[in-house]
């Protein structure tokens, strides 16, 4: 392999977007690409393409994409995002989760997500969505507001 | 003994260079700042859901639903204490039998115990087995006990290689 361009040019298909960052005492240009089942995470340094890790995914293993494809052809994605929605309203009604970790959820948001977005410590996200505490009018606003919802639906 | 997702060991030329791919690894992951992992589903798993589906389609999909969309934000227990994974009771049998397990986790689900683990460095959850919340559940003679360990160990010994 000459170059990351190269590589695509073979068949990769990158699955992250190179970036490029001043870091150490080097240039490095990085990306994470995919062939066959191995995620390869390669650096470039001074235009020498390296492979700096690879993880193959184990034989025999499908992702849970393709294996719901396969299994449910006619399901559509956002019909298996309902049957999510429905079990983790379910949750929630009984008091296994509290709203924010419900709303969290359906926003598709980590904990760290939430916490880049809120400007808060992951942690305190932690706590926040906890069932046995009630977070402050200040946070539940953040909150709300990072996950588009009105306050009053997440106490 | 096998010990299976412990840290590794320098030796010589060939530990450093092991090092430096580690941290190279490392790095860009961080620069690439990607934090959601990719599900992966083993043979044993995909088999049982086939045959599950076959009497239950309507708990396929429900489980599905919580791998892909509520897994890869949530692979780790919460604090409500309704997952009791880092004690469970197949992870202490395998240290019984004398593995380093540090990666196997499970997930709760109706009658059902899913059990999985974390490849933090790769991002990647795979999936092991799916056992039914019974008397057989943390049996160590139990198929399911048997398949955990052979897939665990098999993707620790395979894990890494370029």
């Amino acid at each position: 392999m000459n170059n990351i361009a190269t590589a695509m040019e073979s068949g990769f298909s990158v699955t992250g977007s190179a970036v490029n960052i001043q870091s150490l005492t080097q240039k490095f240009r990085t990306m994470v690409v995919q062939c066959a089942r191995r995620n390869l995470f390669i650096a470039e340094t001074d235009q020498t393409p390296l492979i700096t890790g690879a993880v193959q995914r184990p034989a025999g293993s499908l992702t849970v994409e393709d294996f719901t494809r396969q299994m449910f052809p006619d399901m559509s994605d956002q019909e298996l995002f309902d049957v999510f929605k429905a079990d983790t309203a379910e949750e929630m009604a009984s008091g296994r989760i509290s709203r924010i970790k419900y709303h969290r959820l359906l926003a598709q948001m980590t904990q760290s997500d939430l916490a880049e977005k809120t400007g808060m410590r992951q942690a305190n996200i932690a706590r926040a969505e906890s069932v046995n505490h009630t977070p402050n009018q200040n946070t539940l606003r953040k909150i709300a507001a990072a996950l588009g919802v009105e306050v009053k639906e997440l106490v | 003994m096998i010990r299976a997702g412990g840290s590794r060991k320098a030796d010589g030329k060939e530990g450093v260079e092991l090092y430096s791919f580690r941290a190279l690894t490392i790095i860009s992951k961080l620069i690439y700042m990607d934090t959601r992992y990719e599900i992966s589903l083993s043979a044993p798993f995909s088999k049982a859901l086939n045959r599950l589906a076959g009497k239950d389609p309507d708990i396929v999909k429900r489980i599905l639903a919580q791998l892909r969309y509520r897994l890869p934000l949530d692979p780790y227990p919460d604090e409500q204490g309704h997952d009791d994974i880092f004690h469970s009771t197949v992870v202490k049998n395998l240290e019984i039998d004398g593995y380093y397990v540090s990666r196997l986790k499970s997930l709760l689900f109706d009658k059902y115990r899913i059990f999985y683990l974390v490849d933090e460095d790769y991002s990647l959850i795979y999936v092991l087995e799916i056992a039914p919340r019974d008397s057989t559940t943390y049996d160590r003679h139990s198929p399911h006990y048997r398949t955990i360990k052979t897939l665990y160990l098999e993707y620790f010994q395979n894990r890494g290689q370029k």
